[in-house]
């Protein structure tokens, strides 16, 4: 039964989208990445990959979404079966559901931290506990056991993924739109006051030890020796890539919702335009140059060591809010607000290519479809919850959502410009297009992109210990690759854990049958996935047309 | 903070801020073309 929900506006499209790509990471990852990145020259890898990857993925997956929408599918499987006679393509598209299913589980989990941290922001819990003591308590890692639920998490997770599945059932322009229309600008404002707030601030204030200039010199400083650096653009790249939500299927969903005459070269543009002016101008002008002010610049570089801002927004600024009197508990809503803000309209986004599944391929109601993906998030994201403390959750955010993501980009990008070809797919791109899209992309997507692509994917692979020039030396000189253990090899092969096993000397299970256990559940999703796209396909229904 | 990072700065927002407004603009002020008939249905 394919889905008949269209856009109601052509705005309201474009702020969902804009919404799907605009996520936490926009105020977290991307300023930590900038900051241990080479600053300002961080941000010249960061706009060649952005013109050279970003937007050309953008266009191909509106574009692979509004064909397959034309043909009654809004999910990926559908989609990538109508490029091209291979059977074969619909099982690509698995990644497609299978990303969106459980980066939507543990997603909906830190999406209700920030709600739960908006209603601690307002009634002054920041003031009596300091949130290094809060958070680990919060998510029941005090608890001395691995297998122990921590209860007020579970509650905010139930709330939020409760709030997702009813704007979900309300449908695209009264559910997903309403919620765009209203989280965007809502977003945009609180940023845009933070951000005031925090560059006002100066060196006689109570607490401040530093200018935020300072912070901001430093994101903004251009190191061009850093240019030189394969790890900045390898970097740059997986920012840009991670930050437009590219490689989930989500943008596929809500652009098969666009009638096949109208515009998506346009849209896509001002959505994935919006979302760098979100990320680069608000998420590098909010946490570093107020962390900066309070604790100085080499705390915080030690604090988003790793490339995260994680422990700065959620263990940090809630303390340094205290300094601001009566404003404090605004700011933390305010700053919780907008991370929920940017949380919810992507989760909306991971929720709806999985109700177009079920409702297109596997004939549910609507509603029934809504409640199924409630339902599988819910047992999915129970697993985050509960065995957090066990490495569940770091296991689902590296499977999900980046190894699965860029196998994907990878092969739709492949599959659009080799298989589907590029004279139907520049075809299909240009169609009704309001704008005039350059000439020239049409070599730089058959090419350049799955290229920028395979360098992230094959960069994530074997990720090295230390720099890539000092991996190469290694390997040139007789010492073998120093592989991380967070590359993907690395993690298949438990790299650097010298003490891997099951079952520690009292018979008790340990962090790596945790982590195993999880590989093993996601890889049966994956199964799972592929067996109902299998049972879709051979439905006598779809036989029969 | 220095020149050099001044410079980098504003040269990067104002290039983001042109598009960002550019092209939000033109969605704002160009319409979306009506589907022929039945498109809906299609499929």
């Amino acid at each position: 039964m394919a889905s008949s929900q269209r856009w109601g506006t052509r705005v309201g499209l474009v702020l969902a989208m804009a919404g799907n790509a605009v996520g936490l990471g926009n105020f977290l990852r991307f300023p930590a990445q900038a900051v241990q990145n080479g600053g300002g020259a961080f941000l010249i890898p960061y706009l060649v990959s952005f013109l050279l990857m970003g937007i050309p993925l953008l266009w191909v997956e509106w574009a692979i979404g509004r064909h397959g929408g034309r043909f009654g599918h809004h999910s990926s499987p559908g989609m990538l079966d109508k490029l091209g006679p291979q059977r074969w393509l619909k099982y690509v598209g698995v990644f497609g559901l299978f990303t969106n299913l459980t980066i939507a589980a543990y997603y909906c989990y830190i999406e209700s931290w920030t709600l739960a941290y908006v209603w601690h922001s307002i009634t002054g819990t920041f003031r009596e506990i300091a949130p290094t003591e809060f958070f680990p308590a919060y998510l029941g890692v005090t608890e001395g056991s691995m297998f122990a639920v921590p209860r007020q998490a579970f509650l905010w997770f139930l709330a939020t993924l409760a709030l997702n599945v009813w704007l979900l059932t309300r449908g695209l322009a009264r559910g997903i739109e309403l919620a765009a229309k209203i989280g965007m600008p809502l977003l945009l404002l609180f940023g845009a006051v933070l951000a005031v707030r925090g560059l006002l601030l100066s060196p006689g204030d109570p607490g401040v030890v530093q200018s935020p200039f300072v912070g901001l010199n430093f994101v903004w400083e251009p190191q061009m020796s850093g240019l030189l650096n394969p790890s900045t653009w390898l970097a740059a790249a997986g920012q840009v890539f991670f930050t437009l939500s590219v490689g989930m299927g989500s943008i596929h969903c809500y652009a098969a919702y666009v009638k096949h005459e109208q515009d998506i070269a346009l849209n896509a543009a001002a959505a994935g335009w919006m979302n760098e002016f979100v990320e680069v101008i608000l998420g590098g002008t909010i946490l570093i140059p107020i962390a900066t002010a309070y604790l100085g610049l080499e705390l915080v570089q030690a604090a988003t060591m790793g490339g995260s801002g994680f422990s700065l927004g959620f263990l940090t600024l809630p303390t340094l809010f205290n300094n601001w009197g009566w404003f404090a508990p605004i700011a933390g809503a305010m700053w919780f607000g907008l991370l929920f803000f940017a949380g919810i309209t992507s989760s909306l986004a991971m929720g709806q290519p999985i109700v177009a599944f079920l409702e297109d391929e596997l004939g549910l109601m609507h509603k029934r479809a809504t409640l199924g993906f409630g339902a599988a998030t819910l047992a999915l994201g129970f697993v985050c919850v509960w065995l957090y403390p066990g490495g569940s959750f770091d296991e689902f955010d590296f499977w999900s959502g980046t190894f699965a993501l860029v196998a994907f980009a990878l092969g739709e990008s492949i599959i659009f410009a080799w298989i589907f070809g590029m004279e139907r797919g520049w075809e299909e791109i240009t169609r009704g297009a309001d704008m005039r899209v350059p000439e020239y992309f049409r070599f730089v997507i058959k090419y350049i992109t799955p290229g920028f692509i395979l360098l992230v994917f094959v960069g994530a692979l074997i990720q090295p210990a230390a720099g890539w020039g000092e991996a190469f030396a290694s390997l040139f000189t007789g010492g073998g690759w120093p592989l991380s253990p967070s590359s993907v090899i690395g993690r298949v092969l438990h790299v650097g854990d010298a003490d891997y096993r099951w079952f520690d000397d009292s018979g008790g299970l340990t962090r790596a049958f945790v982590q195993d256990a999880t590989r093993l559940l996601l890889t049966f999703v994956f199964i799972g996935i592929a067996l109902l796209v299998r049972k879709a396909w051979r439905s006598p229904e779809r036989r029969s047309t | 903070m220095t020149t050099s990072a001044w410079l980098m700065l504003a040269v990067t927002w104002s290039v983001i801020t042109f598009f960002t407004v550019r092209f939000f603009l033109a969605v704002l002020r160009t319409p979306m073309r009506p589907g022929p008939d039945g498109e809906d249905d299609a499929g």
